[in-house]
């Protein structure tokens, strides 16, 4: 891997907040793990509902459902006023934020934030979430040949779709995160 | 899924061909032409003349469209040979380090994407037709289309091409 920063402009939260398990280690008496601290150490400081799989698995089924919604709208002929699309966009942030809350923001965070575990983690999606994208892409642009498109329409859709696949995929696969 | 097979990446992992693009400095100068291409070939959606001059009864056109269509071919290819094919292929065919460097290269490519999505969303604000392949008198979106196709399956190993030291 290249030793240089690789410097990118991106949103990325600027404090840290995970909370890393500490061991302590007493040299000479072997190694002891303090399970008091470790355990206060790994408790969660998401609330209890965040940290449920079904929950999460909610909040995701819930914004996939808002993509379809505002998809086919965008892409049919049905016109609708700003309530209509003002109240769409602020169900899919509100959903978007809640999922991106359960899971710390893990996808906008830098390294410096991270362990090697939430690293991996986080990059492993970043590949399925691409993947994803691309198929998208390419059913998005096989329907541009059957139908006549508005591209002023498309903005919401496309971007709502690029900020919600990562934490669409966290929330619907991955169990053990809290 | 990856849209590769076995027999290519194993082949491209083993690969002694190619030196010149090895380093770093020449994945990068050929990253930098590739994306040129790229644009270029997105440009011709925006000149009325050039979709009128392909319908011109000439080869000279013929040729034209062929070389574009195998500049980018052997860029994407080139490209993929630079970084041993790793951003296509499935975990089961890398080890540890090249999934890690893969999956690594996976989250910038994303992040790129965002401003790849904007640029596009912007260029089809102002192509003359959405429509692919339209048989109208202006230009329409097609070189658009297959630019973004291109970029969306080149992106990774750009990314990859123009981070890595050592590949």
């Amino acid at each position: 891997m290249s030793k240089r920063k690789f410097i990118f402009f991106w949103f990325s939260p600027k404090t840290g907040r995970f909370v890393r398990p500490e061991v302590h280690v007493e040299i000479g008496e072997g190694m002891h793990l303090i399970e008091e601290n470790f355990a206060k150490s790994m408790n969660s400081t998401l609330p209890g509902w965040a940290t449920r799989f079904s929950a999460r698995r909610a909040l995701a089924t819930t914004l996939g459902f808002m993509l379809i919604a505002i998809w086919t709208l965008s892409l049919s002929s049905i016109q609708l006023g700003w309530p209509e699309y003002l109240a769409m966009s602020l169900i899919t942030f509100i959903t978007l934020a809640l999922l991106n809350f359960t899971f710390r923001s893990i996808f906008d965070s830098s390294d410096d934030h991270l362990d090697e575990r939430l690293i991996s983690l986080r990059n492993r999606y970043a590949f399925r979430s691409f993947q994803l994208v691309g198929l998208f892409v390419i059913l998005m642009l096989s329907a541009l040949n059957f139908a006549d498109l508005d591209p002023s329409r498309l903005w919401l859709p496309a971007l709502a779709t690029y900020a919600s696949i990562p934490y669409l995929l966290l929330g619907l696969q991955e169990k053990n995160f809290n | 899924m990856e849209g590769t097979t076995k027999k290519d990446i194993e082949g491209l992992l083993k690969n002694q061909g190619f030196n010149w693009l090895r380093s770093q400095r020449n994945r990068r100068i050929f990253v930098l032409g590739y994306a040129l291409i790229l644009a270029l070939v997105a440009s011709g959606s925006y000149y009325k003349q050039f979709k009128e001059w392909f319908a011109v009864d000439s080869l000279i056109p013929l040729f034209v469209l062929i070389a574009i269509t195998l500049l980018t071919l052997a860029g994407f290819s080139l490209l993929r040979v630079s970084v041993r094919g790793i951003a296509e292929a499935p975990d089961e065919l890398l080890d540890e380090r090249q999934r890690s460097i893969r999956n690594s290269n996976y989250r910038y490519s994303y992040l790129l994407l965002g401003y790849v999505v904007i640029v596009f969303m912007i260029l089809l604000s102002i192509a003359p037709e959405t429509r692919p392949f339209s048989e109208g008198e202006q230009g329409d979106a097609s070189f658009v289309y297959i630019s973004l196709l291109m970029t969306m399956a080149s992106l990774p190993s750009m990314v990859m091409a123009w981070r890595e030291r050592d590949i």
